[in-house]
C-alpha cells in the first residue's frame, strides 16, 4: 500500500516536473491559494459554528429564565389562592356553623381563567365545599387519588401533581379537564375543635401549555418541563411521547444540575440547558439539537462554500494570467531560439518581456549575428574558392589556344602566307576580344558561335580546307546565354581526334536548337568514334593525360557547365566507331542579360 | 490567443453564474416557505368525534409545517359526496389528501389526480385498493379483543345482539369478523340488529330493537351505534350490558358513569400523527405492519384513569 503511494506521488511528481514553467507556476500557486484559503475559510466557520452554538445556548438560557419567570409568577398566584383561601377563609371558620361557599366561590370566580376547580376535603375524602359548584361522581375516592396522598405526606408544604385528568366531579357535557393538581393539607375547625382537611387547587393544564408554548415558538429546539423526579408535565410533543411515538430523556434530564449540559440521546447530541423552578422543585428543561443549529447553519454554510469557490475560480484564472504574464515572454523566446533550432538563422530573436528575458534575448540575439557572420564568410569563401577554380579553370583554355594560334600562324608566317597570316590574326583578335567579353564568363550563344567561327577560320587556314564546316543554329537560341568558351574547345577535339587523320574530307557539323526548357548544341564529326570504354572516362577522369590539342578535355567544359548551371546540365557524348562522334551540349534556358537589353 | 479568450470568457461566465446562484439563495432566504396544503377528508358530519385525531394531525403538521384543511361530510352516509369532496380538494390544490372513508368500496379510479402518484392516504377505515395505504389499528383484532371480554364477563347462555352499522367500512367489518370468530366459541344466542328502510337515525332503530327484543348483552362495533344504543337505553331506561369499541368523549363519559361495561378505544392521535407523517413520506412506517405502531387499549372503569390510559384516552382540551 505505502509503496503504491509512494509510486503515485513519484508519478504526480514526475508530470509536475515534466509541465511548462506556466503549468508550474500555476498549479503551486493555485494548490498554495487554495490550501491557504481552506485552511483559513474552515477555521472561520468552525469559529462561526462555536460562537452561534454559544449564542444558541444563551438565547435558550434567556428563554428557560423567561419561562421560569413566568411560571414561577403563575404557580406563585396559584399558591396565593390556596393561601388566601386556607388563612383568611378555612381558618377563620367554624364549619359546624357556617360553611365556606361563598368565599371559594368568590375566589375561584376572579381566577377563574386559570382554575379548573377549588375544593375542601375533609381527611376522610368527604367534599365540604367546591367551586364551580358541582356533584361529586358517586364512587370517586379522593382520599386514594394522588393529590391527596401526596399533601398529606407533606404537611407543611403543597404538593403539585403532574397533570392528570380530574375525575371527582360530573359534568353533563362530556368534559374532561387536564389538570395540575395544587393540594396542602388544612385545619379545618368544628365546633371549635380542630381536624386535618385537603385544600385542592386544580390548575387548568393548558395555562401552563400556553405558558410554554410561547417559548417554543421561538428560536430553535424546544422546552419541556418535568417535575423532581423526571415526570412530564409538560412537552411540545408531550401526546406523541404519551403515544410512544416518541422518545424523550427527561428522567436523565431531571437529574442534571443547573446550567448547560451536552448529552447523547438516541444518537443525537443535545445541548441542555436546565433551569429549578423554586418550591416546586420542577425542572424547566431546554433542548437544541445540534444538528438543528447545524440546519440553521446550513445557509452560512453553503454561502461559505460558494465564497470560497468563487474565490478559488478568480485566484486560478489570476494564477494563469500572472504566470502567463511571466513565461510569455520566455515561451516567445523559446519558440524564437526554436526556429534557430530548425535552421532559420533570420529568425527574429524575442528580447521583450521582463529585464532578464529581455537580456537574455539580447544576448542570443548577438550569439545568431555572429553565427550569421561566421557562416556568411565560410559561404563567401567557398564562393570564392569556386570562383577560383572556375578561373583556374579557365586559364588552363587560355594559354593552350594561344598556343594553338600562335602555332597556326607561325606556321603561316613561315610559309610566307601573309594574307592569310593577316586574316588569322585579325580572326584571333576577334576571337580574344569574345574570349575577354569585359571579363565576363556568361555571354550570349551568338557571340559564342561567333568566336567558334573566328576558331575555325583559324583552324581551316592551318589544315588547309582539310575539313567542312557546317553550321545550323536557330536563330531563337541565339539570345540565350552560355558560359564563354565551350564550343571552342569542342571544336579543336572534333579537329584533332575526329577529322584531322581522315584520308577523306573531315566534316564538322555545329548544330544549335531548343525545347521547351532546354538549349541543345550538337557538336559533330565524322571522325573514327571513340571507343564506349573511353567514353565513360571523357567526362569523369580528371587525370587523363591528352595526346594532342591544348589537353583541355571535355572534362574542363563539363565541369564548368556543372559548376555553373548545375548538376542536370553538361556534356553527353554519342560515339560510333567508323562512323564520328557528336558531343551535345545541354544548356538551360537563361536569357542573356545585355541581349535582352 | 483565442485559446485564452475563452478561457477568459468561460471564466467570467462561470464568476457570474456563482454570483447569480449566492444573488438566489440570499432570494431564497428572505422567501417565505409556503406549507404544504393538506386536506383531510373525515366521514361522518361533526369533528366532535375526531377529536384525538385531529390533535395528532395537527401534531405532525406542526412538525412538518403542512397546513391542514378538515372537510366533513353533511350527511353520515353518501359515497358520492365523499368522492365529490375529495375532486374538489383536489381541485382546489390540495397537495395531498388523508381519508377516513365512509365506504371502503368507493372508486378512487373516478377521481382525476394532477400525476400518478398524487398521495392519498386512509385513516381509520380504508378503501379496496392495495396501492392505498391504510393507518389504522388492528381491528380485527380489536373486534377479537372485545369478544375475549365478553366471554369472560358473560355467562354463555347470555343473548348478544350485534349492531351491524356501518358495515360498509372495512374497519368496522373486520372488527366484527373479529369478534364474531371469537365470540360464538362460547356463545350461540346471537342476534344481530340491522336498520330498517326509514329509519333515518341509528338510535331509532336501536331503540325499536330493544324494545322488540330482549337481550342481555348489545355490542357496538364502532362510534355511532355505540351512542345510539346509551341515547337508545337511556331514552328508554333499558338495563342492558353495553360492550363497545368507540372513541368519542360521549363513549368515554358513559364507560365513567358505567354504563358501558367495557370498551375498545384505540389510539387514534398516533394514527392521525403517523397518517401525516406517512402521507409526507417523512418517517420510514413499515406498510406492512403499520398497525403495531398504533395501539388500542381495553378500558373499563377501574382502569380509566390509569396514567398510561387517561393519557391516551383524554385529549388536551386547548
Amino acid at each position: 500500500m505505502i509503496n503504491e503511494i509512494k509510486k503515485l506521488i513519484n508519478y504526480i511528481l514526475g508530470v509536475y516536473r515534466c509541465r511548462s514553467i506556466q503549468f508550474t507556476i500555476s498549479i503551486s500557486f493555485t494548490a498554495i491559494s487554495i490550501i491557504s484559503m481552506s485552511f483559513v475559510g474552515l477555521t472561520l466557520y468552525e469559529k462561526y459554528i462555536e460562537n452561534s452554538k454559544q449564542l444558541v445556548t444563551q438565547k435558550n438560557k434567556q428563554l428557560i429564565d423567561q419561562a421560569s419567570l413566568n411560571l414561577n409568577t403563575y404557580i406563585r398566584n396559584l399558591m396565593n389562592i390556596s393561601d388566601t383561601m386556607y388563612y383568611s377563609v378555612i381558618k377563620n371558620k367554624d364549619l359546624a356553623y357556617e360553611d365556606m361557599d361563598k368565599e371559594m366561590t368568590l375566589l375561584y370566580e376572579a381566577n377563574k381563567d386559570n382554575l379548573i376547580s377549588i375544593a375542601c376535603f375533609d381527611e376522610k375524602g368527604n367534599l365540604i365545599a367546591a367551586s364551580p359548584v358541582a356533584s361529586m361522581k358517586d364512587e370517586v375516592l379522593p382520599e386514594k387519588q394522588d393529590w391527596f396522598i401526596q399533601a398529606n405526606l407533606k404537611i407543611e408544604n403543597l404538593h403539585f401533581s403532574t397533570p392528570h385528568v380530574q375525575d371527582l366531579f360530573n359534568d353533563s357535557n362530556f368534559r374532561y379537564y387536564w389538570v395540575v393538581s395544587l393540594s396542602r393539607v388544612v385545619s379545618l375547625t368544628y365546633e371549635g375543635n380542630t381536624s386535618r382537611g385537603i385544600l385542592l387547587v386544580d390548575m387548568n393544564f393548558s395555562d401552563i401549555e400556553q405558558l410554554f408554548s410561547k417559548v417554543n415558538t421561538k428560536g430553535e429546539g424546544y422546552v419541556y418541563l418535568t417535575d423532581s423526579e423526571g415526570e412530564l408535565i409538560y412537552h411540545p410533543k408531550q401526546k406523541v411521547i404519551y403515544s410512544n411515538l416518541m422518545k424523550e430523556n427527561n428522567q436523565e434530564a431531571a437529574q442534571y444540575e443547573d446550567g448547560n449540559h451536552m448529552e447523547y440521546f438516541e444518537g443525537e447530541e443535545r445541548a441542555v440547558v436546565v433551569k429549578t423552578v423554586g418550591y416546586t422543585g420542577w425542572k424547566i428543561i431546554s433542548v437544541t439539537p445540534i444538528k438543528e443549529i447545524a440546519i440553521n447553519l446550513n445557509q452560512f454554510k453553503y454561502f461559505t462554500y460558494i465564497v470560497l469557490a468563487v474565490s478559488i475560480i478568480v485566484i486560478i484564472i489570476g494564477n494563469i494570467v500572472i504566470s502567463e504574464k511571466i513565461t510569455n515572454p520566455i515561451r516567445k523566446l523559446e519558440h524564437s531560439v526554436k526556429d534557430l533550432e530548425n535552421g532559420n538563422l533570420n529568425s527574429i530573436i524575442y528580447t521583450g518581456g521582463s529585464h532578464e528575458i529581455q537580456h537574455l534575448g539580447r544576448t542570443i540575439y548577438s550569439m545568431v549575428n555572429q553565427m550569421k557572420h561566421l557562416m556568411d564568410d565560410i559561404v563567401k569563401e567557398q564562393e570564392e574558392k569556386r570562383k577560383s577554380e572556375l578561373d583556374a579553370l579557365q586559364s588552363q583554355i587560355n594559354p593552350h589556344f594561344l598556343y594553338n594560334t600562335l602555332d597556326s600562324i607561325v606556321w603561316m608566317v613561315e610559309s610566307q602566307r601573309y594574307q592569310d597570316a593577316i586574316s588569322m590574326v585579325t580572326a584571333l583578335a576577334s576571337l580574344f576580344r569574345i574570349s575577354l567579353s569585359k571579363g565576363k564568363n556568361i555571354i550570349s550563344i551568338h557571340d559564342e558561335m561567333e568566336h567558334a567561327k573566328n576558331y575555325l577560320k583559324i583552324q581551316k587556314v592551318r589544315y588547309k580546307d582539310q575539313f567542312n564546316v557546317v553550321i545550323d543554329i536557330a536563330k531563337e537560341i541565339e539570345e540565350y546565354s552560355t558560359i564563354k568558351l565551350i564550343v571552342q574547345p569542342l571544336l579543336e577535339n572534333a579537329i584533332y581526334y575526329g577529322v584531322e587523320s581522315m584520308r577523306d574530307e573531315g566534316i564538322i557539323t555545329i548544330k544549335g536548337y531548343e525545347t521547351e526548357n532546354d538549349i541543345y548544341i550538337e557538336i559533330s564529326d565524322n571522325g573514327m568514334g571513340i571507343p564506349k570504354e573511353e567514353q565513360l572516362l571523357l567526362l569523369t577522369d580528371n587525370s587523363r593525360a591528352r595526346k594532342k590539342g591544348s589537353g583541355i578535355g571535355l572534362i574542363n567544359v563539363h565541369q564548368r557547365i556543372k559548376l555553373y548551371f548545375g548538376e542536370e546540365y553538361g556534356l553527353q557524348i554519342k560515339s560510333e566507331l567508323d562512323e564520328g562522334t557528336t558531343i551535345v551540349i545541354h544548356l538551360p534556358k537563361v536569357k542573356d542579360r545585355e541581349g535582352a537589353k | 490567443m483565442v485559446k485564452k479568450k475563452k478561457l477568459l470568457m468561460g471564466s467570467s461566465i462561470g464568476i457570474s453564474l456563482m454570483f447569480i446562484i449566492i444573488a438566489l439563495l440570499m432570494y431564497s432566504q428572505d422567501k417565505e416557505m409556503i406549507p404544504q396544503q393538506v386536506s383531510v377528508i373525515l366521514y361522518g358530519n361533526t369533528i366532535d368525534r375526531w377529536e384525538s385525531l385531529k390533535q395528532g394531525i395537527d401534531q405532525a403538521s406542526q412538525d412538518s409545517d403542512v397546513e391542514i384543511n378538515y372537510v366533513l361530510m353533511s350527511t353520515t352516509h353518501n359515497i358520492e359526496e365523499q368522492l365529490l369532496l375529495i375532486q374538489r380538494e383536489i381541485d382546489n390544490g390540495a397537495d395531498g389528501i388523508l381519508l377516513a372513508a365512509n365506504d371502503s368500496e368507493m372508486d378512487l379510479s373516478t377521481i382525476n389526480l394532477p400525476y400518478k402518484n398524487f398521495p392519498i392516504v386512509c385513516i381509520e377505515s380504508g378503501v379496496d385498493n392495495d396501492n392505498i395505504t391504510l393507518v389504522s389499528a388492528d381491528n380485527y383484532s380489536m373486534g377479537e379483543n372485545l369478544a375475549k371480554v365478553v366471554k369472560d364477563k358473560e355467562n354463555s347462555i347470555a343473548k348478544i345482539a350485534i349492531i351491524m352499522e356501518n358495515q360498509q367500512r372495512d374497519s368496522v367489518k373486520k372488527r366484527f369478523e373479529g369478534f364474531y370468530n371469537q365470540i360464538t366459541e362460547k356463545f350461540n344466542n346471537l342476534t344481530y340488529w340491522e336498520r330498517e328502510t326509514g329509519e333515518n337515525t341509528p338510535m331509532l332503530f336501536v331503540q325499536r330493537e330493544l324494545t322488540q327484543e330482549a337481550v342481555d348483552v348489545v355490542v357496538a362495533l364502532d362510534n355511532t351505534s355505540l351512542e345510539a344504543v346509551i341515547d337508545a337505553t337511556i331514552n328508554l331506561n333499558k338495563k342492558v350490558k353495553i360492550y363497545g369499541i368507540a372513541n368519542s368523549d360521549k363513549a368515554v363519559y358513559y364507560l365513567d358513569n358505567k354504563k358501558i361495561k367495557m370498551l375498545v378505544y384505540q389510539d387514534e392521535f398516533s394514527i392521525g400523527y403517523i397518517g401525516l407523517k406517512t402521507m409526507l413520506g417523512e418517517e420510514q412506517y413499515d406498510k406492512e405492519e403499520i398497525t403495531q405502531y398504533i395501539k388500542y387499549y381495553t378500558v373499563n372503569d377501574s382502569n380509566l384513569y390509569l396514567p398510561e390510559i387517561q393519557r391516551v384516552l383524554f385529549p388536551f382540551v386547548k
